[in-house]
């Protein structure tokens, strides 16, 4: 049956992770602009005097279980590419998996925290910036955790190997990128406040 | 996908570069006929600016003009480039195709989604916010909703093109021999991929103040045009019209027969791309000095002069060292290409002045002058580009005389509307930005006669552009088979020309 | 040896890193601030150094990799295989219709954004379920060089799981949109459009079941339309909201009345 058939065309390598390397500068722009927005108006309005976040709503705790959460996830993203380089697939299922676990963990701890702050998105400027670049972020996890569900799917399938591994690689690139950027917010928003 | 399917299956189901290649211009060419179109109205307005008497207030005029640039940037100019490059690019470098075909599909259709909304957002009494805030909120939502994924439709079919200049080169070929316009498409790329990010962040936080219960301060309509209106001035143009470069420099050496000096002009057009990183100049969060008039930005409009010199010294080179007699057969391209350096040259110029404090051109007409030269510079480039490559992308031979009376219609007509803006600048009309009708400058005899220039000056551009369409659906109509290297040309994309119809 | 993508990206890199130091100092950064990212003092503007450094460590990345992947040239690729030649940069794809339904669902889930949570999901399980598509078509153009057989691997896999899936969507749609149509009609006119459809229907299907040659895509076409009507009725509807319901007695626990507009 299936013998009979001509091998599949080699894929060539590089290419999907040449495409994410550009993904991923693009979201580090998206990132970086709203950052600068933020310091800008943040710096602003703590040289006028007047309030930024309201004393005490920022609660460092939640953000620094996230970041533990997402630095954790980028170890296990590591195992993953290290497994799959070393064709041990048992253990790239299971990093992947927990890796995607840990990003949707960082979901329900984000969205917890938005229920319990109890700051209204139109209550000043600080606020708006908190919840678009949080929730940004919380996108770029959602879509990092799509991500590693259809490599999970690929990744049963067999196609990838030490030899292929791009899919692998680059969505570890774009995770290590969603730990990066989390990091800035956590120095920028949950510590420098 | 079986053998029989219909004509309508196929046209949505298609990944092939060639066909996106026609999408994206057919598409484009619609979009700057209704962006000249709607400046067009706008400026039928100015002709009397004492008083609205065509059209109901300034909030209308208002979106009619911010629809003009939003459309003949993010609706024309990069479109068309796109669809050039998804054609081209992939031949230049020996790619049996582009890298990611079904991505290039998706992102011409949330591109043309996307475009379909930002209209309908613009139609139903939308925009991008206006100064007497008197439009609906949810139709300015849906508006900045279509720019997103008009945002994103770019940016996924420019990772494509990019990739394929990356990684999709042939043996042999690094990335230092690739032709002129992949090479631009490299630079002009990348840059956009660093910048267009930073317009959709800015566009986010507009969108979700602007949802909110009330707007704190970026969802404010009278503030939304301020904060993306750094992606339609002076320097950020440039990477618009950065592939221009790449397509003389593809044309001009080949018409002429000689060598290009390909180091100078690779490092003009890296010069160019980086002087043209605009997401800094964000004026709306100025506090002191304005961006615009501090050392970096002056340095960087004088820079972007010098990078234009640089660039028109490598192919004077060329013309020096060319064959005395050209051939007659290229002259099309070969004179555009030369008219749209000419107005790319200009642009620089008047962007250097802009940057000039004691000439006192900031928040004037000026400004508008500087992005009409320099987008008119890539539309034009552009027809040069389409009569060059014109057979690969559309499998037929290109006729060459109405590309010539396109390119021409939309020089002389966008050439006009600049020059009499950047006149009108020096006499201190306003830029409209963010202002209502009757502060928009003092009503003279002068300025009276140049608005009038500036409306002949778009009639005429709004007939190159109705030119351009109608000439390339004749084109496509045409039974006459494409020819596999009509300029002689020795870059890969002339090598297999012949199945391309 | 540095490759030439790697010096570009990095010339940038550099370049942006020198211009944001300059803006920094010359817009009202001190001393030390712009060499220490505002660790150690002001930055000056902060939109243009931050942007600035932001383009100098996307493009620092960007020269990273195309260093890591010597440019991903044809040859380092054939290298890496240890073949004479890379093999093509693209496979060949066929026509797919992934991109245009993902592309209308991301419209949709947009526009849900402005207009009703609902739409917005909507849109949202149109591209997941793109997604998840896009990925097994392609994991099946891998499987053998025979385009044919990967299509019916693919089809074997997936079938059993898309009709049923799309059947039950398209029943619950059907049903739904039904529902909306009927509660925003006054008590008699859900009747009539109760009857008059379902006669229509009736009718429709033995017409066509008399018409044994009726061309396949007529019918797909007639079948499509009244498809879209019923959706767009049931959307109208909803927007127009259900008859008002009154309650005999006012307790909750008391008969439901019906009454027209």
């Amino acid at each position: 049956m299936i013998t009979t058939a001509p091998v599949a065309p080699a894929n060539r390598p590089r290419t999907l992770m040449v495409g994410t390397m550009f993904a991923t500068s693009a979201a580090l722009m998206f990132f970086g602009g709203l950052f600068s927005i933020y310091l800008s108006v943040r710096s602003d309005t703590l040289a006028w005097g007047a309030e930024w976040f309201p004393e005490g709503a920022i609660s460092l705790l939640p953000g620094g279980m996230n970041m533990a959460t997402m630095a954790l996830s980028a170890v296990t993203m590591a195992w993953a590419v290290y497994s799959i380089l070393n064709n041990d697939r048992v253990h790239a299922y299971l990093a992947i998996l927990v890796t995607g676990i840990l990003g949707v963990a960082v979901i329900n701890q984000t969205a917890f925290y938005f229920m319990d702050i109890a700051i209204p998105v139109d209550y000043n400027e600080a606020a708006v910036l908190f919840y678009v670049i949080i929730g940004a972020h919380l996108v770029m996890v959602g879509l990092g955790v799509f991500w590693l569900g259809l490599l999970l799917l690929r990744t049963l399938g067999g196609q990838d190997t030490a030899q292929h591994r791009d899919l692998v690689s680059s969505a570890a690139l774009y995770w290590y990128a969603t730990v990066a950027v989390y990091s800035f917010i956590w120095l920028f928003i949950y510590i420098g406040k | 996908m079986s053998e029989n399917t219909t004509v309508i299956e196929r046209a949505v189901t298609t990944t092939d570069p060639a066909l996106l290649s026609r999408y994206w211009i057919g598409a484009a060419g619609l979009g700057l006929f209704l962006s000249i179109g709607v400046g067009f109205l706008a400026a039928l307005e100015r002709l009397d600016l004492s008083t609205a008497s065509i059209f109901d207030g300034a909030d209308v005029i208002f979106q009619l003009w911010s629809a003009h640039r939003v459309g003949l940037v993010l609706l024309a100019v990069l479109p068309l480039i796109l669809g050039l490059a998804t054609a081209v690019v992939p031949r230049q470098v020996g790619a049996s195709s582009l890298v990611f075909p079904r991505m290039a599909a998706a992102g011409f259709w949330v591109w043309l989604f996307g475009a379909a909304i930002t209209v309908t957002g613009f139609a139903v009494d939308g925009g991008v916010g206006a100064p007497g805030a008197t439009s609906q909120t949810q139709a300015v939502a849906i508006t900045l909703v279509g720019i997103m994924m008009v945002l994103l439709g770019i940016g996924a079919t420019t990772i494509c093109v990019l990739t394929t200049v990356v990684a999709g080169r042939s043996s042999g070929m690094s990335l230092g021999d690739v032709p002129a316009f992949s090479w631009s498409m490299l630079v002009a790329g990348t840059m956009w991929m660093l910048t267009l990010p930073v317009l959709m962040g800015n566009l986010l936080l507009v969108y979700v103040d602007l949802r909110g219960r009330s707007a704190v301060r970026f969802g404010a309509e009278e503030a939304i045009w301020e904060q993306l209106s750094w992606a339609f001035t002076n320097p950020q143009v440039y990477l618009w019209a950065l592939p221009l470069l790449g397509i003389v420099a593809d044309i001009i050496p080949v018409s002429v027969k000689a060598k290009l000096n390909t180091n100078r002009m690779f490092g003009a057009i890296c010069l160019l791309g980086f002087v043209g990183f605009g997401a800094y100049a964000q004026t709306y969060f100025d506090l002191g000095t304005p961006v615009r008039q501090e050392a970096f930005s002056v340095v960087a409009a004088f820079v972007a002069v010098l990078a234009m010199l640089m660039a028109l010294g490598a192919l004077a080179g060329s013309l020096r060292n060319g064959a005395k007699e050209t051939d007659a057969s290229s002259a099309t391209p070969l004179v555009l290409a030369m008219l749209s350096l000419l107005l790319l040259l200009v642009g620089t110029v008047v962007g250097a002045l802009n940057a000039v404090e004691s000439l006192d051109l900031a928040g004037t007409s000026a400004i508008g002058a500087q992005m009409i030269f320099t987008l008119a510079a890539m539309l034009v480039g552009m027809v040069a580009g389409l009569s060059w490559w014109g057979d690969l992308v559309a499998g037929r031979a290109t006729p060459q005389r109405p590309l010539l009376i396109t390119g021409l219609l939309l020089t002389l007509g966008l050439g006009l509307v600049g020059v009499a803006d950047l006149i009108n600048g020096f006499n201190g009309l306003n830029d409209f930005t963010g202002a209502v009708l009757s502060e928009a400058g003092n009503s003279g005899s002068a300025v009276d006669t140049l608005n009038l220039i500036v409306v002949i000056g778009l009639g005429m551009a709004l007939v190159g552009a109705l030119n351009g369409m109608i000439s390339g659906c004749q084109h496509l109509r045409s039974s006459e088979p494409a020819v596999a290297n009509p300029w002689g040309g020795t870059t890969l994309e002339w090598s297999d020309n012949e199945g391309s119809a | 040896m540095l490759t030439k993508g790697t010096k570009f990206w990095l010339a940038l890199c550099l370049a942006a890193m020198v211009a944001a130091a300059f803006a920094g100092y010359t817009t009202g950064g001190d001393e030390t601030g712009p060499l220490t990212l505002g660790w150690k003092g002001a930055v000056g503007n902060h939109i243009v150094y931050g942007t600035l450094m932001m383009m100098s460590a996307a493009t620092g990345l960007l020269a990273m990799l195309a260093s890591a992947f010597r440019d991903a040239d044809a040859d380092a690729v054939a290298q890496l295989l240890e073949t004479e030649d890379a093999p093509d940069a693209q496979i060949k794809t066929g026509p797919s219709v992934w991109p245009v339904i993902g592309a209308a669902g991301f419209a949709v889930m947009m526009l849900g954004l402005v207009l009703h949570p609902a739409v917005f999901v909507a849109g949202l399980l149109i591209v997941v379920a793109m997604g998840i598509e896009w990925t097994m078509t392609n994991w099946s153009e891998k499987l053998t060089g025979d385009p044919v057989r990967n299509r019916e691997m693919r089809e074997n896999l997936l079938r059993p799981i898309e009709i049923p899936l799309l059947s039950l969507v398209g029943i619950g749609v059907l049903v739904l949109a039904v529902s909306r149509i009927l509660l925003a009609s006054s008590v008699n006119g859900a009747v009539i459009v109760a009857t008059v459809v379902g006669v229509g229907i009736f009718a429709l299907a033995f017409f066509v079941s008399t018409r044994p040659t009726l061309p396949r895509a007529l019918l797909q076409g007639v079948l499509a339309l009244g498809f879209v009507a019923i959706i767009v009725g049931g959307i109208v509807a909803a927007a127009n909201g259900e008859r008002e319901f009154h309650q005999k007695g006012g307790t909750s626990n008391d008969t439901l009345v019906e009454t027209d507009h």
